[in-house]
Protein backbone atom coordinates (compact mmCIF):
# COMPACT_ATOMS: atom_id res chain seq x y z
CA UNK A 1 0.00 0.00 0.00
CA UNK A 2 1.27 3.52 -1.18
CA UNK A 3 0.21 4.87 2.12
CA UNK A 4 2.10 3.69 5.21
CA UNK A 5 1.30 4.86 8.55
CA UNK A 6 3.91 3.63 10.95
CA UNK A 7 4.03 5.51 14.30
CA UNK A 8 7.33 5.33 15.58
CA UNK A 9 5.91 4.06 19.19
CA UNK A 10 3.51 1.63 18.07
CA UNK A 11 4.53 -1.93 19.68
CA UNK A 12 3.17 -5.12 18.43
CA UNK A 13 -0.11 -5.92 18.90
CA UNK A 14 -1.66 -2.41 19.60
CA UNK A 15 0.01 -1.53 16.18
CA UNK A 16 -1.87 -4.66 14.41
CA UNK A 17 -4.78 -3.54 16.71
CA UNK A 18 -4.47 0.31 15.26
CA UNK A 19 -3.93 -1.24 11.83
CA UNK A 20 -6.86 -3.18 11.50
CA UNK A 21 -9.26 -0.89 13.29
CA UNK A 22 -8.26 2.31 11.72
CA UNK A 23 -5.76 2.34 8.55
CA UNK A 24 -7.38 -0.37 6.75
CA UNK A 25 -10.78 0.10 7.21
CA UNK A 26 -10.57 4.13 7.19
CA UNK A 27 -7.63 5.12 5.03
CA UNK A 28 -8.96 4.72 1.36
CA UNK A 29 -12.15 6.60 2.36
CA UNK A 30 -9.96 9.38 4.20
CA UNK A 31 -7.92 9.78 1.09
CA UNK A 32 -10.73 10.01 -1.01
CA UNK A 33 -12.62 12.66 0.97
CA UNK A 34 -9.14 15.18 1.14
CA UNK A 35 -8.24 14.55 -2.12
CA UNK A 36 -12.20 16.07 -2.78
CA UNK A 37 -11.35 18.29 -0.72
CA UNK A 38 -7.06 19.69 -1.63
CA UNK A 39 -6.33 19.98 -4.98
CA UNK A 40 -2.72 18.58 -4.59
CA UNK A 41 -2.69 15.04 -3.98
CA UNK A 42 0.49 15.16 -2.09
CA UNK A 43 -1.31 17.70 0.49
CA UNK A 44 -4.13 14.93 0.39
CA UNK A 45 -1.86 12.15 1.30
CA UNK A 46 -0.37 14.37 3.70
CA UNK A 47 -3.92 15.33 5.05
CA UNK A 48 -4.48 11.85 5.91
CA UNK A 49 -1.74 10.66 7.26
CA UNK A 50 -1.84 13.77 9.90
CA UNK A 51 -5.50 12.28 10.61
CA UNK A 52 -3.83 8.90 11.19
CA UNK A 53 -1.56 10.08 13.21
CA UNK A 54 -4.05 12.28 15.39
CA UNK A 55 -6.22 8.91 15.84
CA UNK A 56 -2.88 7.41 16.88
CA UNK A 57 -2.62 9.96 19.75
CA UNK A 58 -5.88 9.49 20.90
CA UNK A 59 -5.81 5.47 20.59
CA UNK A 60 -5.90 4.96 24.42
CA UNK A 61 -9.82 7.05 24.36
CA UNK A 62 -10.31 5.24 20.73
CA UNK A 63 -13.05 2.92 22.47
CA UNK A 64 -15.29 5.40 24.09
CA UNK A 65 -15.83 7.27 20.56
CA UNK A 66 -19.02 7.27 19.71
CA UNK A 67 -18.60 7.39 15.93
CA UNK A 68 -15.33 6.81 14.85
CA UNK A 69 -15.76 7.67 11.39
CA UNK A 70 -17.24 10.76 11.72
CA UNK A 71 -14.70 11.51 14.15
CA UNK A 72 -12.00 10.73 11.57
CA UNK A 73 -14.05 12.23 8.68
CA UNK A 74 -13.96 15.67 10.69
CA UNK A 75 -10.41 15.34 11.53
CA UNK A 76 -9.47 14.72 8.17
CA UNK A 77 -11.22 17.77 6.88
CA UNK A 78 -10.13 19.74 9.69
CA UNK A 79 -6.09 18.84 7.99
CA UNK A 80 -7.14 19.73 4.72
CA UNK A 81 -8.30 22.98 5.25
CA UNK A 82 -5.31 23.16 7.83
CA UNK A 83 -2.77 22.32 4.77
CA UNK A 84 -4.73 24.42 2.29
CA UNK A 85 -4.82 27.45 3.92
CA UNK A 86 -0.58 26.99 4.99
CA UNK A 87 -0.45 25.99 1.36
CA UNK A 88 -2.26 29.88 0.06
CA UNK A 89 -0.03 31.59 3.06
CA UNK A 90 3.38 29.90 1.19
CA UNK A 91 2.10 30.08 -2.37
CA UNK A 92 1.00 32.67 -4.12
CA UNK A 93 -0.30 30.60 -6.91
CA UNK A 94 -0.73 27.12 -5.46
CA UNK A 95 -0.54 25.11 -8.49
CA UNK A 96 -2.98 23.10 -9.76
CA UNK A 97 -1.61 19.74 -9.21
CA UNK A 98 -4.91 17.81 -9.76
CA UNK A 99 -5.25 19.47 -13.01
CA UNK A 100 -1.35 18.47 -13.89
CA UNK A 101 -2.17 14.94 -12.88
CA UNK A 102 -5.01 14.06 -14.85
CA UNK A 103 -3.75 16.41 -17.75
CA UNK A 104 -4.14 14.53 -21.31
CA UNK A 105 -6.41 11.57 -19.73
CA UNK A 106 -8.34 10.81 -22.44
CA UNK A 107 -11.31 9.61 -20.72
CA UNK A 108 -11.69 12.94 -19.20
CA UNK A 109 -14.84 14.71 -20.57
CA UNK A 110 -14.06 18.21 -22.05
CA UNK A 111 -17.48 19.24 -19.61
CA UNK A 112 -15.75 17.61 -16.55
CA UNK A 113 -12.77 20.21 -17.29
CA UNK A 114 -15.31 22.85 -17.34
CA UNK A 115 -16.84 21.46 -14.04
CA UNK A 116 -13.43 21.43 -12.63
CA UNK A 117 -12.93 25.10 -13.11
CA UNK A 118 -15.80 25.74 -11.17
CA UNK A 119 -15.19 22.97 -8.29
CA UNK A 120 -12.19 25.14 -7.92
CA UNK A 121 -13.87 27.81 -6.77
CA UNK A 122 -15.54 25.64 -3.83
CA UNK A 123 -14.79 26.27 0.08
CA UNK A 124 -13.79 23.12 1.49
CA UNK A 125 -16.86 22.99 3.43
CA UNK A 126 -18.52 23.45 0.38
CA UNK A 127 -15.95 20.16 -1.17
CA UNK A 128 -16.72 17.93 1.69
CA UNK A 129 -20.42 18.39 1.91
CA UNK A 130 -20.64 17.50 -1.90
CA UNK A 131 -18.45 14.95 -1.65
CA UNK A 132 -19.85 12.83 1.13
CA UNK A 133 -23.94 13.53 -0.45
CA UNK A 134 -22.97 12.54 -3.74
CA UNK A 135 -20.11 9.86 -3.68
CA UNK A 136 -20.80 8.45 -0.49
CA UNK A 137 -24.76 8.54 -0.92
CA UNK A 138 -25.48 10.26 2.42
CA UNK A 139 -28.38 12.29 3.51
CA UNK A 140 -27.69 16.09 4.20
CA UNK A 141 -28.42 15.41 7.96
CA UNK A 142 -25.86 11.75 7.74
CA UNK A 143 -23.04 14.60 6.20
CA UNK A 144 -23.42 17.41 8.83
CA UNK A 145 -23.44 14.81 11.50
CA UNK A 146 -20.35 13.50 9.83
CA UNK A 147 -18.49 16.78 9.62
CA UNK A 148 -19.94 17.83 12.82
CA UNK A 149 -22.05 21.10 11.37
CA UNK A 150 -25.77 21.51 11.89
CA UNK A 151 -28.12 19.84 9.08
CA UNK A 152 -29.32 23.76 7.79
CA UNK A 153 -25.44 25.09 7.19
CA UNK A 154 -24.68 21.38 5.29
CA UNK A 155 -28.14 22.22 3.23
CA UNK A 156 -26.97 25.26 2.90
CA UNK A 157 -23.05 24.31 1.84
CA UNK A 158 -24.23 21.58 -0.63
CA UNK A 159 -26.86 24.36 -2.69
CA UNK A 160 -23.99 26.94 -2.75
CA UNK A 161 -21.86 24.29 -4.22
CA UNK A 162 -24.24 23.03 -6.60
CA UNK A 163 -25.74 25.96 -8.04
CA UNK A 164 -21.74 27.56 -8.39
CA UNK A 165 -21.04 24.12 -10.58
CA UNK A 166 -24.55 24.28 -12.39
CA UNK A 167 -23.74 28.42 -13.11
CA UNK A 168 -20.68 26.90 -14.30
CA UNK A 169 -22.02 24.72 -16.82
CA UNK A 170 -24.87 26.44 -18.44
CA UNK A 171 -22.26 29.40 -19.28
CA UNK A 172 -20.12 27.57 -20.91
CA UNK B 1 -35.62 20.67 1.24
CA UNK B 2 -37.89 22.52 -2.17
CA UNK B 3 -34.36 23.70 -3.32
CA UNK B 4 -32.71 20.60 -3.29
CA UNK B 5 -35.29 18.78 -4.50
CA UNK B 6 -35.69 20.76 -7.64
CA UNK B 7 -31.26 20.62 -8.58
CA UNK B 8 -30.82 19.26 -11.99
CA UNK B 9 -29.99 16.28 -12.01
CA UNK B 10 -27.44 15.98 -14.42
CA UNK B 11 -25.20 18.61 -12.49
CA UNK B 12 -25.43 16.07 -9.57
CA UNK B 13 -24.64 13.26 -12.23
CA UNK B 14 -21.96 15.30 -13.60
CA UNK B 15 -20.46 16.34 -10.06
CA UNK B 16 -20.74 12.55 -9.44
CA UNK B 17 -18.47 11.44 -12.39
CA UNK B 18 -16.30 14.58 -11.55
CA UNK B 19 -15.90 13.52 -7.89
CA UNK B 20 -15.48 9.62 -8.95
CA UNK B 21 -12.79 10.34 -11.41
CA UNK B 22 -10.92 12.99 -9.42
CA UNK B 23 -10.60 10.58 -6.09
CA UNK B 24 -11.30 7.05 -7.26
CA UNK B 25 -8.20 7.07 -9.66
CA UNK B 26 -6.16 9.04 -7.70
CA UNK B 27 -6.56 6.88 -4.83
CA UNK B 28 -5.55 4.09 -7.01
CA UNK B 29 -2.61 5.21 -8.48
CA UNK B 30 -2.00 6.11 -3.91
CA UNK B 31 -2.51 3.23 -2.20
CA UNK B 32 -2.20 0.17 -4.74
CA UNK B 33 -1.92 -2.51 -5.26
CA UNK B 34 1.45 -0.42 -4.85
CA UNK B 35 3.09 2.30 -6.70
CA UNK B 36 4.31 1.84 -10.06
CA UNK B 37 7.53 3.53 -10.96
CA UNK B 38 9.93 4.02 -13.89
CA UNK B 39 13.46 3.65 -13.48
CA UNK B 40 15.86 5.74 -16.19
CA UNK B 41 16.33 2.84 -18.03
CA UNK B 42 12.65 2.23 -18.33
CA UNK B 43 12.11 -0.71 -16.65
CA UNK B 44 8.64 -0.72 -15.26
CA UNK B 45 8.34 -2.53 -11.46
CA UNK B 46 5.53 -2.41 -8.06
CA UNK B 47 7.77 -1.02 -5.39
CA UNK B 48 7.02 0.13 -1.93
CA UNK B 49 6.90 4.21 -2.10
CA UNK B 50 6.64 5.68 1.63
CA UNK B 51 6.66 9.61 1.64
CA UNK B 52 8.12 9.95 4.93
CA UNK B 53 10.96 7.92 4.87
CA UNK B 54 12.86 4.57 3.15
CA UNK B 55 14.95 2.49 3.66
CA UNK B 56 16.81 0.93 0.89
CA UNK B 57 16.08 4.11 -1.06
CA UNK B 58 17.77 7.51 -1.11
CA UNK B 59 15.35 10.21 -1.65
CA UNK B 60 16.23 12.68 -4.01
CA UNK B 61 13.02 14.78 -4.45
CA UNK B 62 10.64 13.04 -7.02
CA UNK B 63 13.48 10.47 -7.71
CA UNK B 64 14.96 7.58 -5.62
CA UNK B 65 18.00 5.92 -6.27
CA UNK B 66 17.19 2.14 -5.29
CA UNK B 67 17.50 -1.33 -6.64
CA UNK B 68 15.55 -2.11 -9.98
CA UNK B 69 14.21 -5.78 -9.60
CA UNK B 70 13.75 -6.50 -13.47
CA UNK B 71 17.33 -4.98 -15.23
CA UNK B 72 19.53 -6.18 -11.57
CA UNK B 73 20.95 -2.70 -11.06
CA UNK B 74 20.92 0.14 -9.24
CA UNK B 75 19.17 3.11 -10.92
CA UNK B 76 17.10 6.39 -10.12
CA UNK B 77 13.12 5.59 -10.36
CA UNK B 78 10.30 7.86 -10.14
CA UNK B 79 6.75 6.98 -9.74
CA UNK B 80 5.04 6.80 -12.90
CA UNK B 81 2.52 10.00 -14.13
CA UNK B 82 -1.25 9.66 -13.92
CA UNK B 83 -1.05 10.93 -17.70
CA UNK B 84 1.32 7.30 -18.50
CA UNK B 85 -0.73 5.13 -17.88
CA UNK B 86 -4.30 3.84 -17.38
CA UNK B 87 -5.97 2.07 -14.46
CA UNK B 88 -5.53 -1.50 -15.97
CA UNK B 89 -1.70 -0.95 -16.27
CA UNK B 90 -1.31 0.58 -12.90
CA UNK B 91 -2.98 -3.00 -11.93
CA UNK B 92 -1.11 -5.42 -14.42
CA UNK B 93 2.51 -3.96 -13.89
CA UNK B 94 2.23 -4.00 -10.49
CA UNK B 95 1.35 -7.75 -10.68
CA UNK B 96 3.70 -8.35 -13.55
CA UNK B 97 6.92 -6.68 -11.41
CA UNK B 98 7.16 -6.67 -7.51
CA UNK B 99 9.72 -5.15 -5.69
CA UNK B 100 10.83 -6.34 -1.57
CA UNK B 101 7.97 -5.07 0.40
CA UNK B 102 10.84 -2.98 2.49
CA UNK B 103 10.50 1.00 1.76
Amino acid sequence: MGLTISPVTAKGSEEAAFESAVVAPHAERLLRLALAVVDDPGEAQDAVQETLLVAWRHWASWARLTNPSAWLTRVCVHQCVHRRRLLKRWVFWPPDQWAAATANVPELDVRLLDLHRAYRHLSPSQRAVLYLHLQDGLSVESCAGQLGIRPGTARSHLGRALSKLRKELLDV
Amino acid sequence: MSDLEDLDEEVKQMARDYLDHRTRRVALFYLGPRPVVRCREGHVFATTWVWGGSLKAIRLGPWRFQRCPVGKHWTLVRRLRLSEVTEEEVRRLAAQHEDVPTP
